[in-house]
């Protein structure tokens, strides 16, 4: 099995990679289990070691509630960033779409190692904010584009 | 007279009998002929919960749009990555379906 590229841990030294990897406790789910809900306390994040997570949020059809997925994550990628900002609460729920393995990383050791190794920190938490702000000026322009079919439905 | 009495009791323990005979023949006649029982409306209960789908009818259409919605997420997403790959008015607005084949 060919090791993934972490998007996480993008431009750090090998060895500060793998004293992250190391924090990580290894979780494995079944195909339709949840990782985490909306809502929940975030306490770990999370890397898709192998498989994919559906990222989903409720919508009430015909006044039942159904999970729609937002978003997924897959090998490489991370999810579950919640954990590393207040207040600490999944806005999302995560479901894997297959036979999946995670690696969970404890917030609480994480940011102890970026306390005795900052560079580490620095490397991370912008690999974080990348991930974030590509997030956000995706979810805008999604928004805005649904707001123009408004406009162009308003007019019609 | 004695004789007589008793042969009258016979008679009137005969017809009763018969009588609980037939009825209880007719009884179980008219259980076989009733037609089958109509299945009791649904009630909402306890295992009901508020929100849950209480017609299996309603939960094709239900999951119809819920993959539609899923779908159209999809691709709105893809031509919101694109816009973020290269951002312009254009490209915001851009036709997040394929064109359609002639």
């Amino acid at each position: 099995m060919t090791r993934p590229q972490w998007e996480l841990l993008s431009g750090l030294p090998q060895e500060d990679g793998e004293r992250i990897l190391a924090l990580g406790i290894r979780k494995t789910l079944a195909e339709g289990e949840i990782l985490f809900s909306l809502g929940a306390e975030a306490s770990h994040i999370y890397l898709v070691e192998r498989g994919g997570v559906n990222l989903t949020m409720p919508v009430r059809i015909g006044g039942a509630q159904k999970e729609m997925t937002v978003e997924d994550r897959s090998q490489g990628q991370s999810l579950g960033w919640s954990a590393l900002i207040p207040p600490h609460r999944f806005t999302l729920q995560a479901q894997a779409r297959e036979h999946t393995e995670l690696l969970a990383l404890p917030r609480t050791d994480l940011f102890d190692l970026f306390s005795r190794n900052p560079a580490a920190g620095y490397a991370v938490i912008s690999n974080l904010a990348r991930v974030v702000g590509q997030r956000l000026q995706i979810f805008q322009a999604m928004w805005i584009r649904e707001m123009q079919r408004y406009v162009e439905l308003r007019d019609a | 007279m004695q004789p007589l009495l008793i042969s009258l009791a016979f008679c009137i323990l005969g017809i009763v009998v018969t009588f609980l005979l037939f009825g209880a023949a007719m009884g179980d006649r008219s259980e076989e002929v009733q037609p089958p029982k109509a299945p009791e409306p649904r009630q909402d209960g306890f295992f009901l919960e508020e929100g849950m789908d209480s017609s299996p009818i309603m939960e094709t259409p239900t999951n119809a749009l819920l993959l539609e919605l899923e779908h159209r997420a999809r691709t709105e997403h893809k031509a919101a990555e694109s816009f973020v790959r290269g951002p312009s008015a254009e490209s915001l607005h851009a036709s997040s379906e394929p064109p359609q084949a002639n």
